[in-house]
């Protein structure tokens, strides 16, 4: 083949291929379509399969649970009579609170619909540098980006892509992954970043003057406006106050066993909007 | 008949194979298989499907899947002058260079993303990808229907 003719197939090629990157960035057409053809047709096939690894998984599970079933029995017995306690107090205090809010006039906070999801796969194909889980809800049953995604642990992650009938969850580990928290306790607010799979957590700008401990559970603060407030994400394990700096060096732990999801809760906000009062109200 | 059912179970079987090894492509040996025993629509229709799979599951925006098919191609078309492509060592040379393409390709599309770059766990795939590339492509080769090989043959 004559050398002149392969360099002007290339560069018309290269050329070609910017143009479509760059029309891509702009419109996201092309990434539409791939989602809506390319990842759910990957769930629709994982999900039979996945349903049947979970159906014979669980079958397993039930059969070895036999063993032990008594003393595990009495223990969740004491667990519940402890949990029903605790329960009785929280209403009473919750209650108290939202009288509080309204004699102060707080706008109601949104109401949040969950919704469960079965993890069908975690990272797929060459391209799968994000620390994702794929789940088997998309925009048919009300899944969109930005969706945040729990377990009854803690924070999961949020919806990062979502097909027609399935979603990519991109996980609090991801290095991409920010959620604002506040300390359970002593209420010091802060940047969880995610840091790679299987490394601690980031929490940045703790201010110096800020009280947070080892062992604390940060919550959502709900300042990102993607989580609502007060879900538990990660735990304090190590603070770190440094001369010169303005912030402390916090890390912390997911409170979920990422590695071990089987199945996960979507909240989706309701139609209204978090508060619809005019600013001047 | 048979190609269409030949090819719907390679498919399915490489997302299991993505989502069981991640960061590996398994639709690769199927292009180089298509190329040589199938017509080039059909090879131009595959890799349509494949390159929707890989951006809609993947995790990086729309244009990976271009270059590395693009690649691959080209690696392949201009291989077959130099060497056998039925033959394993142009198959294991193939997949080193595929191994390297891999590794640069995702490093441009990190930065121009933006994104964080895993690059123990990218090195580590890289290396996978190369190793299996063969393997896989012999285990596609052989498991090609012979009737389907028999009418290309025929055709030239």
């Amino acid at each position: 083949m004559n050398p002149k003719r392969v360099a002007i197939f290339l560069v018309a090629g290269l050329f070609f291929y910017l143009a479509l990157y760059t029309w891509n960035l702009r419109t996201g057409l092309l990434t539409r379509l791939s989602i809506y053809s390319g990842l759910d047709s990957v769930g629709a096939v994982l999900r039979p399969g996945s349903w049947a690894g979970h159906a014979a998984g669980g079958f397993v599970e039930r059969y070895l649970s036999l063993v032990g079933l008594k003393q595990e029995n009495e223990a969740l017995r004491e667990e519940i009579k402890a949990l029903r306690l605790e329960s009785m107090t929280l209403r009473e205090r919750a209650e108290a609170t939202a009288r509080v809010e309204k004699l102060l006039g707080f706008p109601e906070p949104p109401d949040w619909r969950r919704e469960g999801a079965r993890v069908i796969a975690h990272r797929i194909g060459p391209t799968a540098i994000l620390e994702t889980i794929l789940v088997d809800r998309g925009k048919l049953s009300g899944a969109k980006e930005d969706t945040p995604v729990l377990c009854t642990e803690g924070v999961v992650g949020r919806i990062y892509r979502a097909g027609l009938t399935v979603a990519t969850v991109l996980l609090l580990t991801d290095p991409s992954s920010r959620v604002a928290v506040v300390g359970r306790d002593n209420r010091a607010a802060g940047v969880i970043y995610g840091m790679g799979a299987g490394e601690k957590l980031m929490v940045k700008y703790v201010g110096l003057q800020s009280s947070i401990e080892p062992q604390e559970i940060l919550v959502t603060s709900g300042m990102d406006g993607v989580y609502p407030k007060g879900l538990p994400v990660a735990r304090v394990t190590s603070v770190r106050r440094e001369e010169g700096t303005l912030f402390m060096d916090v890390q912390a732990e997911p409170l979920v066993d990422i590695a071990h999801l089987e199945e996960v809760l979507l909240l989706k906000r309701a139609a209204r909007p978090e508060d619809s009062r005019p600013l001047w109200d | 008949m048979l190609a269409p059912i030949w090819w719907t179970a390679f498919t399915v079987l490489g997302i299991w194979g993505h989502s069981l090894l991640p960061g590996v492509d398994f639709f690769a040996p199927g292009m180089a298989v298509s190329l040589r025993w199938q017509r080039p629509a059909a090879t131009i229709t595959l890799t349509l499907a494949w390159l929707a799979i890989q951006e809609g599951a993947g995790g990086l925006a729309f244009g990976y899947a271009i270059l590395w098919y693009g690649i691959l191609f080209t690696l392949l078309t201009v291989g077959r002058w130099l060497l056998d492509p039925g033959s394993i060592q142009f198959q294991a040379l193939l997949g080193l260079a595929l191994g390297l393409a891999h590794f640069l390709l995702l490093y441009l599309m990190a930065v121009l993303e933006m994104r964080a770059f895993p690059l123990k766990r990218v090195l580590g795939e890289c290396l996978l990808q190369a190793a299996l590339y063969p393997v896989l492509w012999y285990l596609t080769e052989s498991l090609f229907p012979e009737r389907l090989k028999k009418r290309r043959e025929e055709l030239l």
